[in-house]
């Protein structure tokens, strides 16, 4: 008799089996790579919607407890595989055209089955292991579409990530050593101040690169604001979870006493200040969609640190609002995915401006409208969940940095509406997305409305191992 | 025994001919007559129906309380109340009004703004009347806001600010600041200056309310014992008690308040009469006459040594402000050269008296003696009604001169007496009345607020009252004199020679000046009505003593009076000494004449200090508000447009600058976690 949790690792080898094939089809087979790619990302959506029904119940163990899934994780996986759906429908036939054709329909599932083991690491080897997939993955993924300024935005990216994951490397040795040798999460805790002193900036440096913490964030601006939005829309929109997932998880282990997890909180709390408001005040006056989604996802990170600080302080004191606090990063996750993959592929093609969008295509200008005001996070849609229970988490915590955030999100209201009115001024030039797009950006918006007004639901149902 | 309801019909039905004009006016009615009609039947049916309450309740000894329910969560109702105070102040109002208004019927004749006088001259008696004899404190705050609105209204009734309706000399500047005052102008410096007094009088009530748990005078006086004592004990019984007398003080224009009575002689001339002479500057004094014998029991009652402190003390301030006002307003009607002018310092320094009457009785507070100190509040009451009568009838004079000269300063009138005798009987009697010649009026009521002081041993307070006396009889004879009996001193444009005045304004005036003639020859009979009413008034409840005995200071005071009207009379009328000429040549007269003229620059000060003070204040603010929209809409726009551009230019995409960027700052991340968490 077959598990439902080991039908899940079933289904996601096959998705990374389905990416190694794609390859192996002549390059002139689009439509067989194209399918083969659906089929992948497909499996991935079902696995990791099992994946979340079988963690209703309660944590799932993987090779004897390296890899766990709960609730949080499978969620964050499930918001990945929907944000790659998305990618691949906005995408379209366009991989195609590109020089590295079919590498985009093979290196997505790729993507995918690294997610996977990230979010659901619970060993610090396994966190590496997956880390280098994903990684790798993401930087060829930049430099897919070839032309000069992705092949450019795709060496930084890889000789900045190598420092990166250096300082991850770093970080699993201190923990092995501070837990004599044990390279899973929380066997021991980070009882001694001077190590944990060292492991614990070690692991934001290194995590930090990978979600454009502020003062780790150097590359980001490069990459996501010059490459091509369609490869960014995966790397931003669908890796960048796992690596949320990492930090949500690991911080929670190490913060098993009072005193260090008030120590921890006081830094994430700290950066998330200093990160949001970077985001925000950078992102203030330009008029390009994609330099203000890059900018916009260092704020949105900033927010996702403020739970992650309330985070790390509750858990020892506090698990019921810890709780909130994770299931708000999931929401939240779920809500920057579905907005950010759609509107990185549409900024591809609206690098002329979006002036007048919603003469031309209403339907695009509308969606993309809904997707932004669900990033500034207005009422009922799914982004105003999210954030509303990570501050909700974090007034437990601090309520200065609560107001600091909501002083942020007001901040941000200025180039979410701007960019929303730009779309629709009257202009002569009116710009187009494919029709591909257009169905991206509806399914975004469809969800995130339709996700929104069933969040309360949502969090009712979230349960996390811990 | 009258139905109570006539008590609160007294009051409402110059509201309802006010209302009925109003009406008339939107129905697009613009005859004259009408409004002259309706106006004067509705103030006719008020006085006859406010004679009938007052007599009434003089006579039955009872007073009258009407009461309809109004506003239940504060237990503060429609409630007239008709005492042996109130019975005196709605009859000589009323009447007043009455008369007064058939004078303006005439004297408004033709002017522009015919309809809206009568609506606010009727609407102020409705006000006034209520404001008498209304049984709360916020009863009598509406009729009290009512008479400064129609105040205010009247003040600005020729709002085009032609110049013949202004009040000084035109281009004439104290220390700087303009001396000549436009209609516009005086009104708002009458709501504004009585409005300071009123939100001190809003806070007394809240006070009151807060510690009495009523607003009912009845209740209060009740009470009064209580309230004293815990106001006492912390301390805070004199600075309530002058709270609540600001809004008297302001009304009744007494010092520091006093300026913007002087101004408002802008107003129409029988408004001066009505409001600004005989009704509505009493409205502080009633006031006083009211609460005085409140706080006079209740202090008492409480038999706290505190209390009883704090009452001389208020006491003796509020006698010391009238003595003052009384001085300081005489001197500068002595200079004054505007026929209104010097009435109107003489209505402010006349009020002073019944301000030093009322506080000289209290002042007695420790001595407990109640029939004192009812002599005291009465001989104010009858000071304010001897001085409602024969100002009146003054004010109605010089709106027929001022008329005849075509000019308000009296160096343009001369030689009246030549062609109006009967008007110049009535301005002897009236004047000599303020003067305080026996047998007329304002004689033994002057006598009886003199005699309080004494009694009450403020020999200062006494002793500036008896030189106000001399002042005042030499002001008045100059007056008189200046108008009367001695030719213009100024050539007027108009050459037409004046002739008496018509019925309708003539009429009046006699009357009342006559009146003050005959209240004098009775004085026995209406002194007996003043102490019947004194102890029907509430919490005096004690027969006040208003006979005047022959002493020597008495006679030492009336000759002193009569040596100055002898000598004005023997300088301007035999030895025509050129006063003008005297203080065009001599500095040290010059000096005191524009000290004096100047209103001892208590304007200017004013002006200076306060509305420059505010202007400079408001200059200050809206610096500070334009810097805070600045802040906003410029400042930190601005800053976050450049530090938006500042932080993109530091993504230059160049991978060794990022490299190290990265490495440096996670080696200071290191650092300082490393150095914070030891």
């Amino acid at each position: 008799m077959v598990q439902g949790y080991e039908v899940v690792l079933y289904l996601v080898y096959a998705t990374l089996a389905l990416g190694i094939i794609v390859p192996v089809i002549p390059r002139r087979q689009l439509k067989i790579h194209r399918m083969l790619a659906w089929l992948a990302v497909i499996i991935f959506f079902v696995a990791s919607a099992v994946l979340l029904y079988n963690t209703t119940a309660g944590a799932v163990e993987y090779y004897g407890g390296l890899l766990v899934h709960d609730s949080f994780t499978a969620a964050i996986t499930l918001a990945a595989a929907i944000a790659a759906i998305m990618a691949l429908m906005a995408v379209d036939v366009d991989a195609g055209l590109w020089p590295s054709h079919p590498a985009y329909y093979s290196l997505l599932p790729l993507i995918l089955f690294g997610v996977f083991f990230m979010a659901g690491s619970y060993d610090a080897l396994v966190l590496l292991a997956s880390w280098l997939v994903v990684s790798i993955a993401s930087y060829v993924f930049i430099a897919l579409p070839g032309d000069r300024e992705s092949r450019g935005a795709a060496v930084r990216y890889i000789i900045m990530g190598a420092v990166a994951t250096l300082f991850l490397a770093f970080w699993v040795a201190l923990h092995t050593g501070i837990q004599a040798g044990l390279s899973k999460f929380a066997y021991k805790p980070y009882a001694d101040a001077s190590l944990a002193s060292l492991a614990v900036p070690t692991l934001i440096a290194a995590l930090g690169f990978k979600l454009g913490i502020v003062p780790f964030h150097w590359w980001l601006p490069s990459v996501y604001g010059r490459a091509d939005g369609r490869a960014v829309a995966v790397v931003a929109g669908v890796a960048k979870l796992g690596f949320i997932a990492a930090l949500a998880r690991v911080l929670y282990a190490a913060s098993v006493s009072p005193e260090v997890s008030s120590r921890i909180a006081l830094v994430l709390a700290a950066l998330a200040v200093v990160t949001m408001t970077y985001g925000n005040v950078a992102a203030l006056t330009t008029r390009d969609l994609q330099l203000i989604l890059t900018y916009s996802s260092i704020a949105q990170i900033g927010y996702i640190l403020v739970a992650a600080a309330a985070l790390a302080y509750l858990a020892p004191a506090d698990p019921r609002y810890a709780t909130l606090a994770l299931a708000a990063i999931a929401i939240h996750s779920l809500s920057y995915a579905l907005s950010k993959s759609p509107l990185f592929s549409a900024a591809q093609e609206l690098r002329g401006g979006l002036r007048g969008l919603a003469l031309r295509s209403p339907v695009a200008a509308l969606s993309a409208s809904i997707l932004l005001m669900s990033l500034l996070g207005m009422p009922p849609l799914l982004g105003f969940w999210g954030k509303l229970y990570m501050f909700l988490a974090a007034i437990k915590y601090s309520l200065p940095l609560v107001l600091i955030a909501l002083v942020n999100s007001g901040v941000s209201a200025a180039y979410y509406a701007l960019a929303i009115r730009e779309m629709l001024a009257k202009e002569v030039k009116v710009p187009t997305v494919k029709d591909s797009i257009e169905a991206s950006l509806l399914i975004g918006a469809l969800l995130t409305v339709i996700l929104g007004l069933v969040a309360p639901q949502l969090l009712a149902a979230f349960t996390p191992i811990y | 025994m009258v139905e109570p309801i006539y008590a609160t019909l007294a009051w409402l039905t110059p509201y309802i001919g006010a209302l009925i004009l109003g009406f008339m006016y939107l129905a697009g009615i613009r005859e004259e007559k009408a409004y002259g009609i309706v106006s004067s039947a509705s103030l006719f049916l008020a006085a006859v129906l406010s004679t009938v309450v007052g007599l009434d309740v003089l006579s039955s000894g009872r007073p009258i309380y009407d009461v309809h329910k109004w506003i239940p969560w504060i237990n503060v109702d429609v409630a007239t109340y008709i005492d042996g105070l109130s019975a005196i102040m709605i009859i000589v109002v009323s009447w007043l009004s009455f008369f007064i208004g058939v004078y303006s019927v005439e004297y408004m004749k033709g002017d522009w703004g015919y309809p809206r006088y009568f609506f606010v001259f009727t609407f102020f008696v409705g006000s006034m009347l209520l404001l008498v004899s209304a049984d709360n404190l916020l009863l009598l705050f509406i009729g009290w806001e009512g008479t400064g609105l129609a105040s205010y209204a009247l003040i600005g009734h020729w709002y085009t600010d032609e110049e013949e309706y202004w009040v000084g000399v035109p281009g004439r500047r104290a220390l700087g600041y303009p001396m000549y005052f436009e209609p516009s102008h005086s009104g708002l410096r009458a709501i504004l200056f009585t409005r300071v007094g009123d939100i001190g009088f809003l806070l007394g009530m809240a006070i009151l309310y807060a510690l009495a748990g009523t607003l009912s005078l009845r209740e209060i006086a009740s009470v009064a014992g209580d309230w004293t004592a815990e106001l006492a004990v912390r301390g805070t019984l004199l600075l309530t008690l002058i709270l609540i007398s600001l809004g008297a003080l302001a009304k009744s224009a007494q010092f520091p308040f006093h300026e913007w009575l002087v101004t408002a002689m802008t107003g129409p001339t029988p408004v001066s009469a009505l409001i600004h002479a005989a009704t509505m500057v009493k409205a502080g004094i009633y006031f006083i006459l009211r609460f005085a014998p409140i706080v006079f029991t209740g202090v008492l009652a409480s038999a706290s040594e505190a209390a009883i402190h704090a009452a001389q003390e208020y006491f003796t301030i509020i006698a010391g402000l009238g003595a003052v006002t009384a001085f300081m307003l005489a001197t500068m009607a002595l200079v004054s050269n505007e026929f209104k002018l010097i009435l109107a310092f003489s209505t402010a320094s006349q009020i002073g008296y019944m301000f030093l009457a009322a506080g000289a009785a209290g002042a007695l507070i420790e001595e407990a003696d109640k029939i004192a100190f009812a002599s005291g509040i009465m001989a104010g009451l009858s000071h304010l009604v001897s001085h409602a009568v024969f100002k009146a009838a003054l004010f109605l004079i010089a709106g027929w001169a001022i008329h005849a000269a075509h000019s308000r300063f009296i160096d343009y009138m001369g030689n009246y007496a030549k062609y109006m005798k009967v008007t110049a009987i009535a301005m002897w009697l009236a004047g000599l009345s303020l003067a305080g010649i026996p047998p007329l009026s304002g004689f033994f009521s002057k006598e009886l607020t003199l005699k309080a002081a004494e009694e009450a041993g403020l020999s200062w307070v006494f002793g500036l009252g008896v030189i106000t006396a001399l002042l005042t009889a030499a002001y008045t004879t100059r007056l008189i004199l200046r108008v009367f009996h001695l030719p213009p001193y100024e050539k007027s444009h108009h050459e037409h020679e004046p002739h008496e005045a018509p019925a309708l304004m003539l009429v009046p005036y006699t009357i009342l000046a006559f009146a003050a003639l005959i209240i004098g020859l009775s004085w026995t009979k209406v002194s007996e009505a003043f102490s019947r009413a004194s102890e029907l008034t509430l919490a005096l409840l004690a027969p006040a003593k208003l006979e005047i005995h022959v002493t020597t200071e008495l006679m030492t005071i009336v000759a002193g009076v009569l040596a100055s009207i002898v000598a004005v009379a023997y300088a301007y009328k035999v030895a025509r000494v050129d006063f003008k000429s005297l203080i065009a040549r001599s500095t040290i007269a010059r000096g005191i004449h524009d000290f004096l003229f100047d209103r001892w620059y208590i304007n200017s000060i004013y002006y200076a200090t306060i509305v420059y003070g505010f202007a400079v204040l408001s200059l200050i603010l809206a610096a500070v508000d334009t810097a805070i929209d600045w802040f906003y809409h410029a400042g930190l726009v601005g800053l976050a447009g450049v530090g938006s551009v500042a932080l993109r230019r530091l993504h230059r995409g160049r991978p060794e600058y990022y490299t190290t960027l990265y490495l440096f700052m996670a080696s200071l991340a290191l650092l300082l976690i490393t150095l914070i968490w030891r």
